[in-house]
Formats: structure tokens, sequence, C-alpha cells
């Protein structure tokens, strides 16, 4: 009887789950394949697929994160040069070049018809001590319920920010590879029921261990500091990075046929109409009116050098406004008043919709390399405390939002961000 | 009398025959084989430090009561439609005072802000 449910199984599209590491290759172009399914937790998927190096401190929650995995499970590492970790080296292996959906596909389709074992758990598997009281029948103790439940203590108890009522309060490290939150990036939060009580936000692993990397489509960002490059090439290169952040706030919101819809749109090169069309349907939806007045930066906290935040926050720091390259195209900066999430999103849009009117008033204008680069890309360590001030006392669903909205480009080197006019 | 028991009671043994059928099926495609690392809540590749087991406070709580009570009044007010019609005036009146008396309950509730959420 199982046979033919296997093959079923067999021929839908792979459930997969992303480690997003430091790769050549464009990962998010990964989740348009029709052959995959790129699932928001472990639990459901059949696959992990490795993208690209992970530096030291990401490879035990990688492990980990292999082991949450049911069986049947395999692995898929993408990259070039040998896995970073022992357990890859088993995995079935893609260049990065190559084509990882086919390779996911193929270990998908072994391990669910048996003809590839399933992996064994990387870490060592416990059996957890049943939950055992001081009493003759497993009953009673100290605390809420007694004993210690399964080898894992009870929570911690604490006034709670909002009424002072003594509750249990939950210290949990979410990420790095958490799928609400920007691959690569940690935070310690202590959770008072949902609300965030205190958030710190862990440093950027990729540029701790140095492994930081360029993503194929911020390149013409990189390659403007030596070199000459179009300014329509920056101008399309900023959309497309605009549009990816787009899709991830989409896809928080529950609405992914849309942000699939814009992650095509970024990644393929497409037409300006396509891009409005595309703005127009994010409109219609009402996600870029959400989170009025969550988690404000203000503009001194803002200050310079911050790209699309600080502009979000009202302070009109674009190192376009001094590059002569722009000065015939009429470039002014665009600003909100706001700094709280919506109006990071609304500066978002805004901002693709003025790259677009570049793109057409550049033409074949070209860019020459040393005034400082408008690089949309925002590294973690800019803006760590600032932002988990702003997480505290949210709820944890608005939090998530809100980290979204700084849009965190973990990996990136440190000096893609310098304040406007600061060579 | 017995013959609607004994319905009731086919009825009982049926759903009853049917879940365990389907924990059967659920059982046979799909065997459950979870491991520790597959049970414990993901936050993203750290292990767990606490119990997730927790208590924090239902801050619906208030509201929720709030609702079950007037939900109980609009079920009190399918019976009064049948006896309006038989006392007409009078029971359109005496229902006025009971919905009267319960929005000053309702008034006093927000006044002391059990609809506000945090």
């Amino acid at each position: 009887m199982t046979n033919p449910l296997r093959h079923l199984a067999a021929g839908a599209p792979a459930p997969t789950y992303l480690l997003r590491g430091a790769l050549d290759a464009d990962a998010d172009a990964v989740r348009l394949d029709p052959r995959l399914r790129v699932v928001d937790s472990p639990r459901h998927a059949t696959v992990l697929l490795v993208a690209g190096r992970l530096p030291d401190p990401l490879l035990t929650p990688a492990a980990l994160t292999h082991d949450a995995l049911p069986h049947p499970r395999a692995s898929v590492w993408w990259g070039d040069g040998d896995p970073p970790a022992r357990w890859l080296r088993e995995a079935v292996r893609v260049p990065a070049d190559g084509d990882p959906a086919a390779a996911v596909c193929d270990a998908h389709a072994q391990a669910v018809l048996g003809r590839r074992p399933s992996e064994p758990a990387v870490g060592t598997v416990v059996d957890r001590a049943a939950w055992d009281g001081v009493g003759p029948y497993g009953h009673g103790g100290s605390g809420m319920t007694g004993g210690t439940p399964y080898g894992r203590s009870l929570p911690d108890r604490d006034d709670d920010p909002r009424d002072g009522l003594t509750l249990d309060v939950l210290r949990v490290t979410v990420g790095p590879f958490f799928s609400a939150l920007p691959p690569g990036l940690s935070i310690d939060v202590r959770l008072y029921g949902d609300l965030v009580g205190a958030c710190e936000l862990h440093e950027d692993p990729f540029a701790t261990s140095g492994l930081s990397f360029v993503a194929p489509h911020a390149e013409p960002f990189e390659r403007a500091r030596t070199e000459r490059v179009a300014v329509a090439n920056l101008e399309q290169a900023r959309i497309s990075h605009h549009l990816r952040a787009l899709a991830r706030t989409l896809r928080l919101h529950g609405l992914h046929a849309l942000s699939d819809r814009a992650l095509r749109v970024a990644v393929a090169p497409t037409s300006s109409r396509s891009v409005e069309r595309l703005l127009r349907l994010v409109a219609a939806s009402g996600a870029p009116r959400a989170g009025a007045g969550t988690a404000v930066l203000t503009a001194e906290a803002a200050g310079l050098g911050l790209g699309v935040v600080a502009r979000a926050s009202g302070v009109a720091d674009d190192a376009r406004e001094h590059d002569p390259a722009y000065a015939p195209l009429g470039f002014e900066p665009v600003t909100q008043r706001r700094g709280d999430v919506r109006a990071r999103t609304q500066q978002r849009v805004a901002e693709i919709r003025q790259s677009l009117r570049l793109c057409q008033a550049a033409g074949d204008a070209v860019r020459e390399p040393g005034p400082p680069v408008e690089d949309p890309r925002l590294p973690v360590d800019a803006l760590r405390e600032p932002v988990a001030e702003t997480l505290a006392g949210l709820e944890w669903g608005d939090a998530v939002l809100a980290l979204d909205s700084f849009d965190f480009a973990v990996g990136t080197p440190r000096a893609a961000r310098a304040p406007a006019g600061v060579p | 009398m017995l013959s609607s028991l004994a319905a009731a009671l086919f009825v009982f043994l049926a759903a009853a025959l049917a879940v365990l059928v389907y924990r059967w099926l659920d059982g046979a495609v799909s065997p459950n084989t979870q491991e520790e690392p597959q049970l414990v809540p993901f936050t993203g590749g750290h292990e767990p430090a606490a119990h997730a087991w927790s208590r924090f406070h239902v801050r619906y709580y208030a509201m929720a009561v709030l609702f079950l009570a007037f939900d109980m009044e609009m079920v009190f007010m399918y019976p009064w439609a049948v006896v309006y019609v038989r006392e007409g005036l009078t029971a359109l009146v005496e229902m006025l005072m009971f919905i009267v008396i319960l929005l000053v309950g309702v008034l006093y509730a927000w006044r002391e802000n059990a609809l506000s959420w945090q």
C-alpha cells in the first residue's frame, strides 16, 4: 500500500529547507524553481540544501537544523571546494554554477523511495529522562509542576514589564536559521508570553569569521568602488535589492504568491511596466501600510550612513546627491518622516520608483569611481543596539516584522556603507 | 425512545470506530520515526535552554469572559422571540430593560479598561 504513495511523494516538488551561506550564486532564485518547495520549517522538509560556505559559528546550528528534519532525509551541499563540515561530506554535491534543484529532486526521490538510506543525526540523540517529580508516583516537587520535565529546567520567573505580575520568562536564542529572520542573524530574546522584554542582536558571524561575501545581485555596488559602471546598471541592482526585501516582507505577511511574483521580477531582468504593475499589487495588498508606529527609529538614532533606514526616519542622507554622475539626472533624496516599520517599507517602494525614473533618464551614462557609492545593503553591526532597543516591548509578531523592515544584509563586507561624503 | 437511544449509540460507536481506523491508517502510511531533535521547538539552530511550559498572563481573559456573557444573552433571545409573538409589547419592554442593564455592564467594563488589549 505504501509503494504507490511513496512514488507519488517522490514525484512531488521536493520540500526543501534552505541554509544560506557565502555563495557566489543567486540562492534566492531557488525559491522560484517549480521542482522545489522551499519550506519555512525543517519539520516540513526532506532535503536540507546548504548553499555556500558556513562560518564556524554557524556549523553547530546547521547540524542541529539537519537533525530537526524528519526521516527520511538527505542533504545537498551547493558550493565549490570542500564542504565546511564533516557531516556534509556524505551529502550530494553541486558546484556553485550547477543546478541545485535537480540534485535536490534526485536526493528527495532517492530518500523517499528508500534507495538512499536516511541520514543519521549529526549530534548525539539522547532520550530525555522521563519527567519524574519527587513523589512515589512521579508527582510533586518544587516549582509549578515539580521535577525537571524531560531534562530541561522550567523557565525563570520575572516581573512582567506591563503590570509587574511575577510570571515565567523564556530566554530564547532565535536564529541563525529561523526562516522569518534574515539568514545568519541570531537574536537573544526574553519572552514574557508573546511580549519581547529585552533583545540582543548577535554579531554578523560571516564578518567575524572573515567570510564576508557579495551576492551576485549586489555585485555592481562593489565594482562601482573601483571601476566605471553604468548608472542604469547600478539602479537596476538597487531595484533588485529592494524587491528582494519586499518579497521577504510579503512572505512574512503570508502573501506567498505576491512574494514569489516580487522575487521573480527581482531575479529576472524585466520592464519598468512589470515593476510598476507589481508595486500597484503590493499597494493593494495593504502590506506596505502595516506597522504604523512600530519600532520607531528617530532621526537622531538613525544618524548618517544608514541609507534607506535613515531616509525613512527623515535623514536626507544619500551618497548619490554628491555624485557627479547623478547631477544631470536631477537627483534628490526621497525621505519619509515617521521612522517606523511602515515608513521603512514605503521608503523602499519609493526608492524603487525613483530608481526606475533614474534608469530611464540615465541612458548610457557611466559613473566614474571615486565618490562614495550609495549601497542599499545594511551590515548588522551598523545598527545592533538601536534596533534591539526598538524591539523591546513589542509583541513577537511585530518584533519579527520590525527586524525584517531593517533588511539587514548578513555577510555583507563592513565597508559596504559609509556616510555620504565620507570616501 | 429506545430506538432513538440506539441510534445515538450507533452514531457514537461508528464515530469512535472511524477515529480508530484513521489512526491505524495514519500509522500504516506514515510510521512515526521522530527522534528528540524533531520533537523540541525549532528556533533556528539552538537547543532550547528551558522547558517550553511557562505561565504567562492570558490578557484576553476579561474580553473572553465578556464575550461569553453576551453570547449567553443572544442564546436567551431565541426563546424570548417565541414569547414576544404571544406577549407583544410587554415582552419587548422587558427585553429592552434587560439589554439596558447589560449595556451598563459593558460601559462599566469599558471604564475599567477591560476592553484594552495591553
